[in-house]
């Protein structure tokens, strides 16, 4: 291991346990390679693992809370049981598996946390006013130093979208790192994408989907995880809910890719046989159409003078966002439908979660909307 | 003693704007009788109120500088306005110089920051006029749709009655408007 790799992993290992805790890590400054050996040493990479893994769990029960779950009974697919979230019977199968893709996350994530602008380059510039040839010369230097950085920043960045979650625990550090990654990021090349399936749907206003990345979500390692990774994001959602209506045009992008990014998930649901993960879809749905008044209202004074085909395209992204609740009510009438005695647990699961919602009032309530919003005739 | 020059310089500046907006609703017929025979009591109604036809399926009305098409192919309603508006204003600018070069240089690159402002001047003017063409087109797509209400109420009392007619022996129709102000329509059958 060379002297620059020592010293950056002196400083690496911390950054790393500062990201996977939510905590705001130091500027890292040395850039490290990905998939080289000799980058990391056996200690550190059983640090790493450690720390990934108990990040991971500490993140999930965080999510859900410490409070008695509704569950499948595992030995009778009809049975609902409410365990304290301390029964083991309450975890499920929360085994994650880590892979190389984790290391490659935190050191993606580390290399694109690297200031933009070093001290060098900026008293290089300073130096640059006094226009002394030397100077100059410094100046060109560190500005072609500082170009080749933002290049490879780019592509980590697009590395660090190109990952597909090899394992599960893979897929929750991707989505552990990528709030700071995103902070970075913004800085220093404008806004960025995320790729993460998690991070998409739980900031699902800033995000363009991608349905292969989407797909991973309901992959068979993933289904014990879901309710758990899904039960804060209703909160999540009305937080950024509450910013995008102040914007009109952060309010369009919210809207298509909410049509997109929940769409997908209850499309998945169903074809995963898995009605109760619909759950805080219907929750984030009600919550939204609680509030449609008042979204209206402060949407409609922001597009007032604006042409109305302009406006048209915003109301139609809207109704577009409420489709996905038919399929929801679907699947609940669906469920109603089905003698108790018969019903599965999975179905009495997204009654139970959505008994205290109204649903049907609130699907009534999305298909005026909607043919209010579209300006339909008959 | 010396002599001041004065130059005057005028130019005409001319844009031409095109201003438009589109309002779109979506026609969905509730299928009292089978599709074809809605369709065609819709298009015998919007006939009936005015609207010419303009192609295959396509019914057009114009009025209140708009025009709406009613599209029964797509099930669409659209209704457009545009113009083309040509806007002329003067800029003037005078240079002043101690010999005639002096003063054309200066009033011709005065000129150029009159006309620059000039036709931001013309281009606010377009889209001033453009939120009027908008403002017109609302209202005419309200009038427009209270037509088509109308015409789509009939359609279905008309739906309605034949429906009525085809399950058994009609014995009483009363139409009306309720205290509400709503339409009201009761058939009595005996089967």
């Amino acid at each position: 291991m060379s002297d620059v790799h020592q010293k950056a992993m002196r400083r690496f290992v911390p950054f790393c346990q500062a990201v996977l805790r939510g905590q705001q890590p130091a500027a890292s400054d040395v850039r490290l390679p990905p998939r080289d050996p000799n980058a990391m040493t056996a200690e550190a990479v059983a640090v790493l693992a450690d720390t990934a893994n108990k990040a991971a769990t500490r993140w999930l029960i965080r999510e859900l809370g410490w409070r008695a779950r509704d569950i499948a009974d595992p030995e009778d697919d009809e049975e609902v049981l409410r365990v304290p979230v301390w029964d083991p019977a309450a975890w499920g199968d929360l085994r994650l598996r880590f892979t190389a893709e984790t290391i490659d996350v935190l050191i993606l994530t580390w290399n694109i946390a690297i200031r933009a602008t070093s001290p060098k380059l900026a008293r290089a510039q300073r130096r640059h006013i006094n226009r002394t040839p030397q100077a100059e010369r410094a100046a060109a230097r560190e500005r072609l130093s500082a170009e080749q950085h933002a290049s490879r920043k780019a592509s980590d960045r697009a590395a660090l979208g190109g990952l597909v979650g090899a394992g599960n625990g893979d897929l929750i550090v991707g989505h552990l790192v990528a709030r700071p990654a995103i902070g970075a990021l913004n800085q220093s090349t404008g806004p960025a994408q995320l790729t993460n399936p998690l991070s998409q749907l739980a900031w699902y206003d800033i995000a363009s989907p991608d349905p292969v990345q989407l797909e991973r979500l309901f992959a068979a390692d993933m289904l014990p995880l879901l309710p758990w990774i899904a039960a804060s994001w209703p909160s999540s959602w009305r937080k950024r809910a509450r910013r995008w209506e102040r914007d009109w045009r952060a309010a369009a992008a919210a809207f298509t890719a909410q049509a997109a990014l929940w769409g997908a998930w209850v499309r998945l649901a169903q074809s995963a046989g898995r009605p109760d993960l619909l759950v805080p879809f219907a929750e984030g749905y009600v919550d939204q159409l609680r509030r449609a008044e008042h979204t209206r209202a402060a949407l409609a004074g922001q597009v007032q003078g604006m042409r109305h085909v302009e406006q048209q395209a915003l109301w139609d992204a809207w109704a577009g966002a409420l489709a996905p609740l038919a399929s929801i009510h679907q699947a609940w009438k669906a469920a109603r439908s089905t003698h108790p005695i018969d019903r599965l647990a999975t179905d009495t699961l997204l009654l139970s979660g959505t008994a205290d919602l109204d649903l049907p009032h609130w699907a009534a309530q999305a298909t005026t909307l909607t043919a209010s919003l579209r300006g339909d005739l008959g | 003693m010396s002599q001041t020059y004065r130059c005057q310089l005028k130019a005409s500046v001319q844009e031409t704007v095109h201003i438009g907006d589109t309002i779109r609703h979506r026609l969905s017929l509730t299928e009292i009788l089978p599709a074809d025979e809605m369709a065609a009591l819709l298009r015998q109604a919007l006939a009936d109120a005015g609207f010419r036809q303009a192609g295959e399926d396509r019914w057009v009305l114009s009025e209140a500088g708009a025009e709406t098409v009613v599209d029964l192919g797509e099930m669409s309603v659209v209704t457009e306005a545009s113009a083309d508006k040509a806007l002329q204003a003067e800029a003037t600018a005078t240079g002043v110089g101690w010999n005639r070069d002096q003063a054309q240089a200066s009033a011709r690159q005065q000129l150029d920051s009159a006309r620059q402002a000039t036709a931001e001047r013309l281009q606010a003017e377009g889209r001033k006029l453009q939120v009027e063409l908008s403002d017109t087109l609302a209202a005419a797509d309200a009038a427009h749709m209270e037509l088509l209400h109308i015409v789509l109420q009939e359609v279905y009392a008309e739906s309605l009655k034949q429906k009525a007619r085809q399950m058994g022996d009609v014995v009483e129709v009363t139409e009306g408007t309720s205290p509400s102000g709503e339409y009201e329509l009761v058939i009595k059958v005996e089967t």
